[in-house]
């Protein structure tokens, strides 16, 4: 049966992740009171079953797997999210890993299903690959699609948007005298 | 080409076939699917041996969309995502936005049941959709024209509301917006909840024998492929998970209100049914509580947070008044600014967990949004258990999962 209330605090959370993270932790703090752990990408692959596996912690759900873009970042590009959750403990954690572009990082479908599906999104999205995962496939996109839409670079119209459609040059392209005037013709004496 | 389902073992060889077994392709245009899913099924005579689920016909690229417009501009966005919940996807977005600027608390009485009372309404018109077509996949016609007329004055209360009735927009950072409800509403919301019955659908199929037959340990999901699948809402409470976030973590004005989460154990399609239908029959008690204490509440009570930075200033006073114009003309120009930081926020949707997850960097607009969606989620068992049914449980096992593609897809 699910606790009413959270049985541990954000920082005790904390405290745990990094306890089982050890050397590899990079960092943590406490944001708008959910428990936030910076972790370096080689310790994931025994930190998953070991955050479900923590009778104090038992957070036995993957919530969401995600990730963001930082381009300007030179050689850790890519931040990835990990949202986990306890409904035995009514717990909520979230743990996030830098990587550069290019590189791997570990799937936690072995520990958690719900990584088959968003960790395919990712894949999809943003060009992440996740070792370890049994089907890593795009999911949302076509197969064959070129480019990962929710990086920075990738352009909101789309890479195939003709230029001279583009809203904002057709509205550089207006002269103002010529606007009025046709209001003026259409609207009559 | 080879499909593969996912599952360590089973993988649809669609070029092949796997022996005698035969490939049936389903969707995207099956009526069965809900939408546009299209499932790979590997058949051997009628049972189901493997299954992949092929999705992403709707994406429209919501989160990339997100980045583009400010916080306030994204809210017409979200209610694309699950259209049969608009106003529910609408706050799930302003809330985590409120937890981004750490506004949560202000947040006044009036628009917290508000809030709560139209998220249930859009609860109780997103089962009715469900409960019609999952009978309709079964069988039961008549349940779905019941079912879809309930539906139908739910809409017409939200477009009284805000004039809107799927895509209702509604509500804004801060409050309620502009969508502030009169008495009149209240008499009319209170009208139908007199009139609202669930006993005919109730009768049409809780007892009927063809429909017991139908769903009864079918689509089984354990506690422990629920919890590792991710699973939420009235799935996971099928399986005997007493999970709601409305109870966990309660957020609008759920701790003020009374109501029972019902847990069924079986977790089979069947007992998924009788949690959305005994959801309803909760969400009915809990519009009551609102509607009342909406009316207890004095007629001058703010319906929206009292900070410049946020909510518009009253529209008569920008000609006349040299500061509210300012704040006026900044909140347009710039919209709603949360300091740069990051913050994640969940509520308890018609599917499931619906979360925002939120990167800030300070400007008008999000440098990231992520939108962790229940259906997406929640679609990742079906590719298991599916495997070892008939091909006509498939359609019983889609239906009591509950999707919605414009979600899945984004």
């Amino acid at each position: 049966m699910p606790a009413a209330s959270p049985t541990l605090t954000p920082e005790a959370i904390l405290e745990r992740i990094q306890h089982h993270a050890g050397a590899a932790s990079l960092g943590g703090r406490v944001d708008h009171g959910d428990a936030v752990a910076e972790v370096s990408p080689e310790a994931l692959p025994d930190l998953f079953p070991a955050l479900r596996d923590d009778q104090d912690l038992r957070l036995e759900q993957l919530v969401d797997v995600t990730a963001v873009h930082w381009p300007l970042d030179m050689g850790r590009e890519f931040q990835v999210v990990w949202q986990f959750r306890s409904l035995t403990n009514n717990l909520f954690a979230r743990v996030t890993a830098r990587l550069a572009d290019g590189a791997s990082v570990a799937s936690a479908a072995g520990t958690y299903a719900s990584a088959l599906y968003l960790e395919r999104e990712v894949f999809d999205l943003f060009g992440i690959g996740f070792t370890g995962h049994p089907n890593l496939k795009r999911i949302l996109l076509p197969e064959g699609y070129e480019g990962h839409p929710l990086r920075k670079e990738y352009p909101v119209e789309g890479p195939t948007f003709p230029e001279d459609a583009h809203r904002n040059d057709l509205v550089g392209q207006l002269d103002p005298d010529d606007f009025w005037a046709d209001v003026d013709k259409a609207n009559g004496p | 080409m080879t499909v593969d389902t996912g599952m360590a073992g089973a993988r649809v060889d669609v070029e092949r076939g796997s022996g005698d077994n035969m490939i049936l392709n389903m969707g995207p245009q099956h009526p069965s699917t809900h939408g546009v899913l299209r499932l790979v099924i590997e058949l051997d005579g009628e049972e189901v041996r493997a299954c992949d689920a092929d999705m992403g016909y709707l994406h429209r690229g919501v989160e990339k969309l997100l980045e583009v417009h400010d916080y306030r501009g994204g809210i017409t966005l979200t209610d694309r995502m699950d259209y049969t919940s608009g106003p529910s996807n609408n706050m799930g977005y302003l809330m985590a936005i409120e937890k981004l600027m750490g506004i949560t608390d202000e947040i006044p009485m009036r628009a917290r049941y508000m809030r709560t009372a139209v998220a249930e309404l859009s609860r109780l018109a997103a089962h009715h959709i469900w409960l019609g077509t999952h009978g309709l996949d079964i069988g039961a016609m008549s349940a779905f024209l019941w079912s879809l007329r309930e539906r139908e004055k739910i809409l017409y209360l939200f477009e009284e509301a805000c004039g809107a009735r799927l895509t209702t927009s509604f509500m804004r950072v801060g409050g309620t917006g502009p969508h502030d409800v009169g008495d009149q509403w209240l008499d009319n919301v209170e009208a139908f909840l007199h009139g609202y019955t669930l006993d005919e659908i109730d009768a049409l199929l809780t007892e009927n024998e063809v429909f017991i037959e139908r769903t009864r340990d079918v689509g089984l999901i354990t506690q422990e492929q629920a919890l590792s699948y991710g699973l939420t809402g009235p799935v996971i409470r099928g399986s005997g998970i007493a999970w709601d976030l409305r109870k966990a973590q309660p957020y609008a004005a759920y701790d003020l209100v009374d109501f029972e989460v019902p847990v069924f154990t079986e977790g089979d399609v069947y007992a998924r049914y009788l949690v959305r239908l005994n959801e309803m029959y909760q969400s009915k008690r809990i519009i009551g509580q609102c509607v009342e204490a909406l009316r207890d509440l004095p007629l001058d009570a703010p319906s929206n947070v009292d900070l410049p930075q946020v909510v518009p200033p009253d529209i008569g006073r920008v000609p006349v008044d040299m500061e509210a114009m300012i704040n006026h003309f900044k909140l347009v120009m710039h919209g709603v600014q949360p300091t740069p930081g990051e913050a994640y926020f969940g509520i308890e949707n018609p599917k499931g967990e619906l979360g925002f997850y939120f990167v800030s960097d300070g400007s008008g607009m999000p440098y990231r949004c992520h939108v962790r969606s229940p259906s997406f989620v929640n679609l990742s068992i079906i590719e298991e258990i599916s495997v070892g049914s008939l091909i006509a449980d498939v359609v019983a096992i889609i239906g009591s999962v509950d999707i919605v593609l414009g979600e899945v897809d984004r």
